[in-house]
């Protein structure tokens, strides 16, 4: 493929990405919004039946106090997630720490996991360094987890994380499934070399990710 | 009051629970349902004037709930609330039968209007 032509399919494939992640974090805060909302709106409704004589109930009202509070809360986080997730893309390479990245990761995914009463779940070891792309590792984790949930009918996948072999590797899972490994797309092979990792699959281990870890430098392919 | 019974269906209950009182306030028989399943299981059995539904709940497609309510009830007025919906989705779902579709946060009073056009 001429290069030009594979660079334009790959930014077109991160807009997506990023446009999804936004879509799924607005849509979240839209909800508590309608929380917040209709909770006010329920003030309303109590503070004009008080002007025809009937009494507000404290209790009542601080139950109300205390949903908006959750949900104000809930909204602040979704933002929190956003902002982080929109810093990933300030700089085209840096240290990682791989657990947190994936724990971020399974937050952006979870609307989505949901969406497919599918639930993501990790054990990921501390501590494990990598350097690569922010933006790109988290598209790529995305991918992996979108292929896997797609091609299992379990409930949970597992994702996990640890230094094994002089390596940084993720492994993608869901433990009951059996047969034919998830699918998974060209471009994402493409994107874990492009991030100075190696990608496998297969029936009996799932999808496994290994990228250097910091400082071996050089590529685990 | 306008009598009307309604099935309103959402996943959140701080907000299925707060809709509910506020419709019921305006004179509407609110029956509550935290999933699509529980919907589809609702409608096989009761009568309602309307359903008004979170068009994105885990574990389903809002178009293929959609579908699906209407094949067994074809009759059935049904108005889709949702955080934000593409143009194509709510083309593709009012093709598919929908009363309407309203954006989250919604207006009540617009909603409780739609219901009593439903039920008219």
């Amino acid at each position: 493929m001429d290069v030009t032509v594979a660079d334009s399919a790959n930014q077109q494939r991160e807009r997506q990405f990023v446009a999804a992640v936004c879509a799924s974090l607005s849509h979240e805060i839209k909800n508590c919004l309608a929380i917040i909302n209709e909770n006010a709106g329920l003030m309303g409704d109590l503070a004009m039946l008080a002007t025809q004589g009937r009494s507000m109930d404290p209790e009542r009202q601080r139950r109300i106090a205390q949903v908006v509070k959750k949900n104000v809360r809930r909204a602040d986080q979704l933002v929190r997630h956003l902002n982080h997730f929109a810093h990933s893309g300030d700089v085209a390479s840096r240290e990682l720490d791989l657990a947190d990245t994936i724990r971020f990761a399974v937050i952006l995914f979870e609307r989505t996991a949901q969406k497919t009463g599918r639930r993501l779940k990790t054990a990921c070891g501390e501590g494990v360094m990598v350097e690569t792309g922010p933006l790109g590792l988290l598209q790529l984790l995305w991918g992996l987890f979108s292929a896997a949930v797609a091609g299992t009918a379990d409930e949970e996948v597992w994702v996990e994380a640890r230094a094994a072999a002089g390596l940084a590797q993720v492994c993608i899972k869901a433990p009951d499934s059996e047969g034919t490994p998830p699918l998974l797309s060209d471009a994402l092979f493409e994107l874990a070399r492009s991030l100075g990792g190696e990608l496998k699959q297969s029936a009996a281990e799932g999808i496994t990710l290994n990228l250097p870890l910091k400082g071996t430098g050089g590529s685990p392919a | 009051m306008m009598n009307a019974r309604v099935l309103l269906v959402d996943d959140e209950p701080d907000f299925l629970e707060v809709m509910a009182e506020r419709m019921e306030a305006r004179g509407v028989t609110v029956i509550p349902a935290t999933s699509a399943e529980e919907a589809l299981q609702r409608i096989a059995t009761e009568r309602f004037d309307a359903v008004v539904m979170d068009f994105m709940m885990p574990g389903v497609d809002g178009l293929d709930t959609l579908r699906k309510l209407k094949e067994d009830r074809p009759e059935l007025m049904i108005i889709l609330l949702s955080g934000y919906a593409t143009i194509e989705k709510s083309v593709e779902a009012i093709k598919l039968g929908a009363l309407d579709f309203m954006e989250k946060p919604a207006d009540i009073d617009k909603l409780i209007a739609k219901i009593k056009a439903a039920k008219a």
